[in-house]
């Protein structure tokens, strides 16, 4: 009776998660492929540790099963490189080998649970809603620390006097409309909460441009929200006042994620219907638009989008159509009364991703330039 | 008169961004994939790039889209030092309009100046195109200071007549400010931490037959920053001018001549 409760609770909890399954052996493969499809929205496999990687790289699953013992790449070797590309995805061992040195190596790289061979359903219906439910509590409660106001803690501060009496530098991290601008300066005096820093006039325009900028160093693993007090154009100075702290998105800072123009559309297309959308921005590997409608989405859900964008005025303008239809996979997904906002993951079809990369490129020069002109540079 | 050490004083720092690159050239190890990275993490330097790639003037047939490419095509020397210049000119304030020009114009100029430069000295030439590309294109840097010397000290009419009155560039500069332009940038270098060797180059610009270094080097950057100078660039005085020293100096006219006709093409097309 105990056992349909759980399964009925983790068919409610697994259809809104996919899960990567790696493991050599073609009957196992079969045998547990089975029972996945039926409780997971998605379900990939891989064959050894080096297909699981690739893979995890592609889809990006929210759960990883896999097995140890693999050719090619052992099970360890592909988490231990799962893991520097993300920290906290979930991953779940599936092994004969349950011996306690295996069990504290899984342990230390960071393993969430073990299962072991040969599979027991009970038991891999218990840790599935175990380590289900622990991915679902983690999101809400990133929500929660996001929100608080970080104050910039001793150590930190301690760090940044370490910086200013070593001459060491810090890279200041401005954006317009989306495309990082970045460069290095010198801090040349600390008050309190306050930074003096000597920079380049690129980036003294861009600080004017955003009002604020964000300090980052390799020594700290925070990023920190500056405002500006004073900009001296002649010095080559900027008066910034540190505001908040905060965890940058694994410090991928040199993202373009760039604003279109307003020529640029997007549809969604469903059924017979076209429906207009609000582009928020585009980047190499994924689209962010705001659309109202009365339909319902979920994580991972497939969509076919049309797209419209102007001639490339820079790069490529040998592309005569500019109209492309295709597909996508929704990554994120947020819902405010009727306004819904999706940030969808461009497919595998080269073509598309060539185009938009060609797009990208292209939208970047012209913003720049269009920063340039704009500040009379 | 301008006080050159308070403004060497008053300048940026040099960047990590222009320490890396300056690195990969020192080495004499030519990392292709490593000025890859640099060039592909920093925006500026890749839409630069890849715009210059795609230009009519000095870019390719076909269209140029990934910076690799683009290092491929150009060589890597040509590329690390097109990509130092734009990360050493983006350091500092652009100030153009004391002659009486803008920031688009001096990065037409400074694609004029390679363009005239590749064709003047072809392929057999290869030593020196790499040679004076980096100079070429970082003379400029004293412009900036000169130019918002002048507008900041009301000298700009000043200025401007005796530009009209037909004095060259060097000269109107150093009756303003003491320095001409290329002493300047070879200042600014020296400041930032470049070779000896380079900022002297720079300095004898406007100054060739004071030089005591490569006198074949200085005298064709010489020309070539007369023809493409950032008040009346390929004016007739200037190209006139620019085979008078050509034969003085005894460089090849006839080449010189055919590079300024092309350029004079696409200029014309251009302005």
């Amino acid at each position: 009776m105990e056992n349909i409760e759980n399964i009925n609770k983790l068919k409610v909890l697994a259809s809104s998660f996919t899960i990567l399954f790696v493991e050599d052996s073609k009957a196992l493969q079969k045998q547990v492929m089975k029972f996945l499809e039926k409780l997971f929205k998605e379900v990939y496999v891989a064959n050894n540790g080096q297909e699981g990687l690739e893979s995890f790289q592609k889809y990006k699953p929210d759960l990883i099963l896999t097995d140890l013992t693999m050719p090619v790449m052992t099970g360890h070797e592909m988490i231990r490189a799962i893991k520097k590309l993300d920290a906290d995805v979930e991953v779940i061992i599936l092994s004969a080998h349950s011996d306690s040195e295996t069990l504290m190596k899984s342990l230390h790289i960071g393993v969430s649970d073990f299962i072991p061979k040969p599979a027991n359903a009970t038991k891999m219906i218990l840790t599935f809603l175990k380590v289900l439910s622990n991915i679902k509590r983690k999101e809400s409660q990133i929500v929660d620390i996001f929100s608080k106001e970080d104050v910039i803690n001793k150590e930190d501060e301690e760090i940044l006097d370490f910086i200013f009496e070593n001459s060491m530098e810090v890279d200041i991290i401005n954006h317009y409309k989306g495309v990082p601008i970045i460069s290095s300066g010198k801090i040349l005096e600390i008050n309190d909460d306050k930074i003096l820093l000597k920079i380049s006039h690129l980036q003294l325009l861009a600080i004017e441009h955003e009002n604020s900028a964000i300090l980052d160093s390799s020594l700290i693993a925070e990023d920190i929200n500056c405002s500006v007090e004073s900009i001296n154009v002649d010095k080559y100075q900027v008066n910034l006042k540190k505001e908040k702290l905060f965890y940058p998105e694994l410090k991928n800072r040199d993202e373009l994620k760039l604003e279109v123009e307003k020529e640029f559309k997007l549809f969604l297309l469903n059924k017979n219907n076209k429906l207009g959308t609000k582009i928020i921005y585009i980047s190499e590997k994924e689209l962010s638009f705001e659309l109202n409608s009365d339909l319902s989405f979920h994580k991972h859900d497939k969509l076919e989008l049309e797209v419209s964008f102007p001639p490339l005025e820079i790069i490529n303008n040998e592309i005569k159509e500019n109209i492309f239809t295709f597909f996508v996979t929704i990554y994120k997904y947020e819902k405010d009364n009727e306004r819904q906002k999706l940030t969808v993951l461009f497919n595998e079809d080269i073509i598309t991703r060539e185009l938009i990369r060609k797009y990208i490129y292209n939208r970047e020069i012209v913003l720049l330039d269009e920063f340039k002109n704009r500040y009379n540079y | 008169m301008l006080n050159i050490e308070n403004e060497i004083k008053n300048l940026p720092f040099v960047s990590s961004l222009i320490k890396d690159l300056k690195a990969l050239n020192h080495n004499n190890t030519y990392d292709n994939k490593k000025l890859e990275k640099i060039i592909e993490s920093n925006s500026l330097l890749r839409t630069s790039f890849l715009k210059l790639a795609n230009s009519k003037l000095f870019g390719f047939e076909s269209s140029v889209d990934t910076v690799s490419r683009a290092i491929n095509l150009y060589g890597i020397n040509f590329s690390l030092s097109f990509c130092l210049s734009k990360a050493l000119i983006s350091t500092l304030r652009v100030h153009l309009k004391s002659y009486e020009s803008s920031f688009e114009q001096l990065d037409y100029l400074n694609e004029l100046s390679c363009f005239l430069l590749f064709k003047w000295f072809g392929e057999d030439e290869i030593d020196l195109q790499e040679r004076l590309t980096f100079p070429l294109l970082v003379h400029c840097l004293g412009e900036f200071i000169i130019s918002l010397y002048v507008q900041t000290n009301n000298k700009q009419t000043v200025f401007l007549s005796l530009l009209n009155e037909g004095h060259d560039l060097p000269y109107c500069e150093r009756k303003i400010c003491s320095y001409s332009s290329s002493e300047i940038s070879s200042r600014i270098l020296e400041n930032w931490g470049f070779s000896k060797d380079e900022c002297e180059k720079i300095f004898y610009i406007d100054s060739p037959s004071n030089s005591n270094y490569s006198s074949k080097d200085v005298y064709i950057l010489n020309i070539i920053k007369d023809l493409c100078n950032i008040y009346s660039p390929l004016s007739k005085k200037n190209i006139e001018l620019a085979f008078l020293k050509a034969d003085n100096y005894s460089l090849d006219v006839k080449s010189l001549k055919n590079a300024i006709d092309i350029s004079l093409k696409y200029f014309n097309r251009g302005q």
